[in-house]
């Protein structure tokens, strides 16, 4: 294992001030990206937070940590989204989506991907991870990962004028 | 610059800080009652999944059928697959997909490349196998050499090995963790590691390991990495790194010392391995980034050998009919007894893939994911709106294989996705393959500030092909809006569970290639993720429990059903696993489901289970080893040699006795 890309501790995981302030906003990004909801990133975030609590997982440093919380918070949003009842009769006229739709240059066309495609964009663009790394957090092969971060990109392009055509 | 705008965008989102307040709150409820926990539960629906078992002939059905199948055979011409001239075709393609991004047009990947087919296949100058003749027999691993019976890795196909991170000969345990080769000698409560090894190896983030295969007294680890590749272009002379998957051989003779034989290399990122009696084929994809005409090594996949790389002749070389993205599926085989290099490659240019394979043949599945756009024009309410709509579908190539000889046989196509390998099967020289076909609407108004609409729907299909790879018959549009989470094949019989809320287990009688029929349908709730048949009559299924009302899972879940009447499939037996999440449907070489032996052993969350199965009691808890300290504790593996079972993890092995299920030892390894 390199340790050089080790080195902060991570934070203890009954410190849920601590916890909440470093990685809340990470959280709710990607809850908001995947469920498109404000009331559902609101139950997801909640939900990664209490399972932190219960499971007080072993981390051993930062970057697991973050990797950790990242990969509960897509595990939390499956589960919403996979609700076929749900996908048809939640509004999508949310004010925060209409806020962030509006208000916003390429945001609105990462949300306009396929879930499965913008949680990859997300997580690579946004988090920084490499194809690997997202591989392992989506629990997906490397293969999955990078075909669907390339067609998400060619997606993007076709959609993407001027300037953010280098996506 | 999108990356930085997309962070900037992303930074108007923030969580409220009062759900802090109520996280606490909840956590100090939630300790109070202790109770059983409970997911969000914010709507009210009805959820479960079904079972369909599929199978033969009902005249009128046939008869649509033979229509349909007319009709479908056409469209797939789209996903022949062509030979190569020269390295510059591929270039020129490779300008044209990309350049096509900033056109804007509908129309992308039109590009019609060397369509007349010329027969590669016959032509294409292999490099001669290794031709060392000996008995195949002796070289697949017979499960009852010496005294002793011992699990294998549990394989799709009998007799076609799978790479994975664990194996052993009955005598000793191979297993890499943590960028180690650790060999223990098996022997109960009595276990020794042998030797420990450090490999290279670019990829151990996060206890995510490389893979291997065992044959006698050598052993291959396949992981990936970078090779250089120097770049010629008008800035001048550059290195560039290249994905490469390396396939290293090791002799183990001398099991505490093993010794480094040869390091084959191979272009692309890891897909997947098979190995039939002495060859290993590698499965690799590459893809294409920054072509450099003068440098076809940026654009043409290559195999090394101790890092002396070749790039692939253009005979070994094809196009898949309509590209769907620059990359390669590159298939390489090596023969693991006595090879010091590949025996022989083909690449197929259009994209990557799952793979099937049996001791004959490979089945390549190529994801397509085609999407049109029409011009803007006012929708029925005078709103002008752009409409786009995209579907997914499957590209076919088969390959033979013999003695490490590879050869294209076909190509063909069908609509929708596959789930995984599961989803493919062969037999009686019948292809089998079940889909999902995902379509999706895009509304862009474009009055005003742009708003956005989506709409998308899906259903399952089942396709028989022959060995053209023209289809059959068919079953299409079941379960809709539900999606394929596991599928099994056995002899005529098909086993798939689709998903939505309420999970059904679908029967399909495939006893007539050209009319499969559901045999019947079960809706049981939760869904299975992985399938096995147990014993005669039986089926096992894991997966999770959903919540009835959300379809949100609420755990691990294990079910028996009774298939002694496939038109009336019966769940038998249920057991919720206490744990969250488990590693089985994602990788089915975690888990060992034996019969004969009666185990039924997988890790959940952070434990290891294992299960014994009893036609009165139903599911009976037989051991669990608590591994949460391991950080590899999401990924086990156990395996069993005579009555002794063993479960690694990246610290330790604990051998547990079969005959009374106790701990016997816990070796430390790493």
């Amino acid at each position: 294992m390199e340790e050089q890309a080790k080195t902060s501790a991570p934070i203890a995981a009954d410190n849920a001030d601590a916890l909440f302030e470093a990685y809340a906003d990470m959280v709710y990004r990607l809850a908001f990206l995947r469920t498109k909801s404000a009331a559902d990133a609101d139950d997801v975030l909640q939900e990664v937070f209490l399972r932190v609590l219960r499971a007080k997982p072993d981390w051993n440093d930062r970057e697991h940590q973050k990797a950790w919380f990242l990969k509960v918070t897509i595990n939390c949003s499956k589960s919403l989204l996979t609700s076929a009842w749900r996908r048809h009769t939640v509004p999508e006229d949310e004010n925060l989506l209409t806020v962030m739709q509006t208000t916003t240059e390429v945001y609105p066309y990462v949300l306009a991907l396929p879930v499965k495609y913008r949680t990859v964009v997300h997580l690579h663009y946004y988090e920084g991870y490499k194809v690997a790394e997202i591989a392992k957090m989506l629990g997906a092969s490397e293969n999955t990962v990078k075909s669907r971060l390339f067609r998400a990109r060619d997606m993007l392009r076709e959609q993407l004028k001027g300037e953010f055509q280098d996506v | 610059m999108f990356k930085e705008q997309y962070i900037r965008d992303n930074e108007k989102l923030h969580a409220k800080e009062t759900l802090l307040m109520e996280i606490k709150e909840k956590n100090a409820q939630q300790k109070q009652n202790a109770s059983r926990r409970q997911k969000w539960v914010r709507y009210g629906a009805v959820a479960a999944a079904f079972v369909f078992i599929i199978g033969g002939a009902i005249g009128a059905i046939a008869a649509s059928r033979s229509a349909e199948t007319a009709e479908t055979t056409q469209s797939v011409s789209a996903a022949d697959t062509s030979a190569v001239t020269s390295y510059d075709d591929i270039y020129e393609l490779i300008e044209q997909m990309q350049g096509s991004y900033d056109t804007g047009s509908g129309i992308r990947y039109g590009v019609a490349v060397s369509e007349e087919s010329t027969e590669a296949d016959g032509a294409a100058e292999v490099p001669a196998p290794d031709t060392n003749a000996y008995s195949t027999d002796e070289a697949t691993t017979s499960v009852a050499a010496g005294t002793q019976d011992y699990s294998e890795t549990n394989v799709q196909v009998k007799g076609v090995d799978e790479a994975d991170i664990v194996k052993t000969d009955g005598d000793y345990i191979y297993y890499v963790a943590d960028s180690q080769l650790n060999i223990l000698k098996a022997n109960g409560a009595g276990t020794k590691l042998v030797s420990s090894t450090p490999l290279e190896n670019d990829d151990a983030w996060w206890g995510y390991n490389s893979e291997m295969f065992v044959l006698g007294d050598r052993l291959m680890v396949v992981s990936e990495g970078y090779s250089v590749v120097w770049v010629d272009d008008e800035s001048g002379s550059y290195e560039n790194d290249t994905e490469q998957t390396k396939a290293i051989i090791y002799d183990i003779s001398d099991r505490s010392k093993p010794v480094q034989v040869v390091s084959l290399g191979q272009s692309g990122n890891y897909v997947s391995a098979r190995m039939i009696g002495e060859y290993v084929y590698l499965v690799t994809s590459q893809y294409v980034y920054n072509a450099v005409r003068a440098t076809p090594a940026t654009y043409i996949p290559s195999v090394s050998v101790d890092g002396e790389s070749r790039l692939i002749g253009t005979s070994d070389l094809y196009v898949s009919g309509s590209p769907q993205d620059t990359a390669y599926t590159v298939i390489g085989s090596i023969n693991l007894k006595n090879g010091a290099k590949h025996a022989s490659v083909k690449a197929v240019f259009g994209g990557t893939s799952e793979i099937y394979a049996n001791a004959e043949h490979m089945l390549l599945a190529i994801d397509r994911y085609d999407s049109e756009t029409k011009p803007i024009a006012p929708d029925e309410d005078g709103k002008n709106v752009q409409i786009t709509t995209g579907q997914s579908s499957t590209d076919l190539i088969l390959l033979g294989l013999d003695e490490g000889q590879i050869t294209k046989i076909a190509s063909g196509s069908v609509p929708g996705s596959l789930l995984n390998q599961f989803s493919m099967d062969e037999y009686e020289d019948v292809f089998r393959i079940v889909t999902t076909v995902d379509s999706w609407t895009q509304y862009i108004y474009t009055d005003g500030v742009d708003s956005y609409d989506y709409d998308s729907e899906n259903y399952n299909n089942l396709y028989t092909l022959d060995q053209n790879l023209e289809i059959l018959g068919k079953i299409e549009n079941v379960a809709e809006d539900e999606y394929v989470q596991s599928v099994r094949f056995d002899g005529d019989v098909g086993y798939f569970v689709t998903f939505r809320q309420v999970d059904p287990l679908f029967a399909v009688d495939l006893s007539n290639a050209k009319s499969p029929r559901i045999l019947s349908t079960l809706k049981i709730p939760g869904f299975s993720e992985y399938l096995q048949t147990y014993g005669t009559g039986l089926l096992f299924g894991i997966g999770y429990s959903a919540d009835e009302d959300t379809g949100a899972t609420t755990g691990v879940k294990l079910s028996m059903f009774d298939t002694s009447d496939k038109t009336d499939v019966t769940e038998l037996f249920t057991e919720n696993v206490d744990a969250d999440w488990t590693i089985v449907g994602g990788n089915h070489h975690a888990i060992l489901v034996n019969a004969d032996k009666n185990l039924i052993a997988f890790p959940a969350d952070t434990d290891y289970y294992i299960y014994r199965y009893d036609a009165v009691k139903g599911f009976v808890l037989a051991a669990k080893v608590d591994l949460a300290s391991d950080l590899s504790s999401w990924n086990l593996r156990g395996l069993f040699i005579g009555d002794d079972f063993y479960v690694l993890s990246e610290s330790s092995v604990t051998v547990i006795s079969l005959t009374d299920f106790t701990v016997q030892a816990k070796v430390k390894i790493g």
